[in-house]
């Protein structure tokens, strides 16, 4: 019963954002400088109409319902925000969420394996690294991921593609596919395409999820409950899975909770450097164009990812953490 | 416990299955955007167009040329003039253009196949290839009644400016037409509108109803030598075909021609060194200088190298102190060290320009007029005898009437190109303190497009660095941005001899008008210094010689041109 109005709450929390996110995302455009119009047409455009034929804003002013009072355009916002209507891109003339549906697809295909795979690769060395700290096997491994830590991702990217894809020609210098296939062939070809940003993206990630891990495994090593749990003659490996993984293991879902919160725009400049059609070079790309349609929808999407991993993360937490269980979340 | 180990496997195998899935689910190219009924094409009446080469023998045909293009697959729409669509049919592509260009810049029938235009100008009686066979790529005839429609089309529904000057139409047969045009700019009509202006087709167009906005399949149904007839949008790949073996009695030696959008012109470069593509088209976007050394010595790869037409200059700005007085201008241009600006922008290939700006690759280029130079003696000479000296003994000159000057230097707001105006800007500030002018870099229009936006509509600048484009270049020249009106982005120019030659320009009715008013222009320049080019430079378009012959390099344009797809023959 604790457990249930624990998520009740967390979910109630969650609607709110979402709909604090739709409201900033409607006065976004309004209070921007400039006739609201112009960010509606884009600005070429508007100028053009201005130029050309003026009475024509007003018509188009009247056909988005900007003629009517603020709360009645709110109301209407919602509404169509709803039936998920975010109208056309400016520089693609495309409807918003047709773009965002395929452009999403391709960034899932992309962040989903890395952070299954990074997040287990990141785990397992962690606490491995952790519990031997200074061993040799931490030293190395942990030197490694921190140097690729600290390398900015687009920079990564840059020397992966020039080293593997353009000097080596192990791997397609960029891009989904080659174009011109299909069925199996196409598939494969996709496959080669994904491999070099995969293993960037994997790379990076595994990186930062070796340091969380390693890091809370080292503070936890200590704990008088290990030392406990090896003087019951406890073999090292029973201690780590049974003990020390449970307790270590919250934090760490809830950093692959907020990776999955941040999954579409997550790999921006890795989708840039290697011409991934994904959502984080459409959000690259809108904003260079001043798409405010287009990144309206991308920033919704990506408040409500966020606002759900978020929820999932503390529907974890009640599954995982007998605290929460027992109602002792809040002293947490 | 248990139940939250199950939880979690049972989370981690769905991810899982959803990776491995992933492959799987690219989709089958699409189905063609248009039906393929190809253009059955008649011989060529005496007045067609044949720019360059004859029939060509029988030397091989291209079974598919790879395109590499920075330019995205969307939009694609016969009214869009951006994206790769757009773009690939600057070159009498997939649309029909009325005219196109040929190597020499100079203005050649296509669609429109003969003109002629009245002694005042005020109207051009024009011959169309509407007898010739040709066919919309959706297999109906490509008619006069298209042709009215276009330009009623561009006038009134699309808003273009290309065929604004055009009031009236009259059918005079079904191959001829009289185009009324009050104003007496019949040549400029045609100068303007040659590549851009395509025709589109009634039976389409008339039933849409936000022109602009549409983007369906009709949209890119046109009756050039190509039709798009796949649309790969995970490989961001256009396939076009042509539409027979031959487009108006000439043999098209290209038979498949492949598009491919890039991200970045690094991407694009990195894919002609691999063979990927076999050419690159960007208009009026060469690739850097910088970026030469790359490509400079790959085997089988042409640099493409040609005299661009687009150029960097100095526009001043005539609705504020000092810039509005023609000695301080000459000041500014004796002071600029155009070695090093010429080194910047075009590497060792970089040329000290003209002060009659327009480039020898453009026509109406005065060949008499000499180069810009230095010479920072003569320029203190003019300051000091106009006035602008140092009262204060601070280092730096004052206004005549004796107020501090700080001349504000605002750089064209450029993503792509902006460390390079930011570079130019602090050679010219430099320049200029050297002989005691202050100047301030105008920041806020480096990194906001909506300052240096207002900037510009209001005309308050002083000295702004700007890019000429090519396809301004081509016609207007780069004095256009110092035109004051409306059809400028940002001329103030006051001068009444400036405005008149400009008109004239604008108003020619032939070629030889044309250059007069030109030459008249570049002299106003040197003598009024209205505005300064900081160099000429090359344009590079590389492209694979390993591969195909009879590329013809347009200056500044590139091997992707109209004339590439009767020309290209593989090797042996």
């Amino acid at each position: 019963m604790k457990r249930i109005a624990y998520l009740a709450e967390k979910l109630f929390s969650a609607l709110l954002v979402v709909f604090c996110i739709v409201t900033v995302n409607f006065f976004l455009v309004r209070f921007m400088p400039g006739d609201v119009v112009m960010h509606i047409v884009g600005e070429d455009e508007y100028l053009n109409i201005m130029s050309t034929n003026p009475e024509k804003i007003e018509e188009i002013r009247a056909a988005y319902g900007l003629d009517a009072d603020f709360f009645t355009q709110f109301v209407r916002y919602l509404k169509k925000t709803a039936a998920l209507d975010f109208g056309s891109s400016f520089r693609t003339k495309a409807p918003v969420l047709d773009t965002i549906l395929f452009r999403g697809k391709w960034t899932l295909y992309l962040a989903l394996p890395t952070i299954v795979i990074s997040g287990l690769i990141g785990g397992f060395t962690g606490l491995l690294c952790g519990w031997g700290e200074e061993k040799w096997y931490d030293r190395l491994v942990t030197r490694v991921f921190l140097l690729v830590n600290t390398i900015p991702s687009n920079c990564l990217a840059i020397l992966f593609l020039i080293a593997f894809a353009f000097r080596l020609k192990w791997f397609p210098i960029g891009g989904i596919t080659s174009g011109g296939l299909s069925g199996w062939a196409r598939t494969a070809d996709i496959f080669r395409h994904i491999q070099l940003p995969l293993i960037v993206l994997i790379l990076y990630r595994t990186a930062s999820n070796h340091m969380l891990m390693r890091s809370t495994v080292t503070q936890l090593h200590g704990e008088q409950y290990i030392d406990t749990a090896l003087s019951k003659g406890l073999t090292e490996r029973l201690v780590r899975s049974r003990h020390l993984l449970k307790n270590a293991l919250s934090p760490y879902i809830t950093s692959l909770c907020m990776q999955m919160g941040g999954v579409f725009a997550g790999s921006m400049m890795v989708e840039v450097v290697f011409s991934w059609k994904g959502m984080g070079s459409l959000i690259y790309e809108s904003v260079n164009a001043k798409d405010f349609p287009m990144l309206q929808g991308c920033f919704l999407l990506i408040g409500v990812c966020v606002v759900a991993f978020n929820l999932l993360s503390d529907v974890l937490y009640a599954v995982i953490d007998p605290r929460v269980k027992d109602g002792e979340h809040e002293k947490v | 416990m248990k139940r939250s180990k199950r939880f979690l496997s049972s989370l981690l195998a769905v991810v899982l299955l959803a990776a491995l899935l992933a492959g799987c689910g690219g989709k089958a190219d699409e189905p063609a955007p248009a039906p393929t009924t190809a253009a059955p094409a008649t011989p060529a009446s005496p007045a067609s167009p044949a720019p360059a080469a004859d029939p060509a023998p029988a030397r091989g045909v291209v079974e598919e040329l790879r395109v590499g293009i920075t330019k995205d697959i969307e939009p694609r729409s016969l009214t869009s003039e951006s994206g790769s669509f757009g773009r690939m049919n600057y070159n009498a592509f997939c649309a029909g253009t009325l005219l196109v260009r040929d190597s020499e810049n100079q203005i050649r029938p296509n669609l429109m196949t003969d003109w002629e235009i009245a002694e005042d100008g005020s109207y051009i009686i024009a011959t169309f290839a509407t007898d010739q066979g040709i066919t919309w790529h959706d297999g109906e005839p490509f008619t006069i009644d298209d042709v009215i429609f276009t330009i009623d089309f561009m006038n009134n529904v699309l808003s273009s400016g290309y065929m604004s000057k055009v009031t009236a139409v009259e059918k005079l047969s079904d191959t001829q037409l009289k185009l009324i045009i009050p104003d007496h700019a019949a040549y400029f009509t045609l100068g303007n509108s040659a590549v851009f202006v395509r025709v589109y087709p009634k039976h389409i167009w008339e039933n849409i109803e936000d022109p602009k906005n549409y983007v369906g399949e009709e949209a890119t149904i046109g009756c050039g030598p190509y039709k798009l007839v796949n649309v790969d949008e995970e490989a961001r790949v256009m396939t076009y075909e042509a539409v027979g073996d031959t487009y108006m009695g000439r043999e098209l030696t290209v038979k498949k021609v492949v598009v491919r959008t890039y991200d970045s012109q690094d991407a694009l470069i990195m894919a002609l060194i691999n063979g990927d593509v076999d050419a690159m088209n960007d208009y009026s976007n060469p690739i850097s200088a910088t970026m030469l050394d790359s490509i400079a010595n790959v085997p089988g790869l042409d640099t493409g190298k040609s005299i661009n037409q687009g150029l960097f200059e100095i526009l001043f700005g005539f609705n504020k102190q000092p810039t509005d007085d023609a000695a301080f201008r000459k000041a500014v241009r004796l002071a600029l060290d155009y070695e090093l600006l010429a080194y910047t922008i075009g590497g060792e290939d970089g040329q000290i320009p003209g002060m009659g700006i327009i480039s020898p690759a453009s026509v109406g280029h005065d060949p008499s007029i000499g180069k810009v130079y230095r010479d920072l003696d003569e320029a203190a000479a003019i300051l000091d005898g106009a006035g602008y000296v140092d009262k204060d003994g601070d280092g730096y000159r004052e206004k005549p009437d004796g107020t501090p000057m700080d001349v504000l230097v605002t750089p064209q707001f450029n993503k792509t190109k902006a460390a390079m105006y930011q570079r130019l800007a602090e050679i010219i500030i430099a320049n200029l303190d050297e002989v005691g002018i202050k100047c301030t870099l105008d920041e806020e229009s480096v990194r906001n497009s909506d300052h240096e936006s207002a900037l510009r509509k209001s005309g308050e600048y002083e000295i702004v660095i700007c890019y000429s484009t090519q396809g301004v270049a081509y016609y207007k020249t780069s004095y256009l941005y110092m035109f004051n009106n409306p059809i400028s982005m940002w001329g103030t120019c006051t001068l009444p001899e400036f405005d008149a030659a400009y008109n004239d320009l604008l108003n020619a009715l032939n070629s030889e008008e044309y250059d007069k008013a030109a030459y008249r222009l570049q002299a106003i320049n040197v003598e009024e210094c209205v505005g300064i080019p900081l160099a000429w430079d090359m344009a590079y378009y590389p492209y694979r010689t390993d591969k195909y012959e009879g590329w013809v390099n347009y200056p500044g344009w590139g091997v992707i041109n109209p004339e590439t797809w009767y020309n290209l023959h593989p090797i042996g």
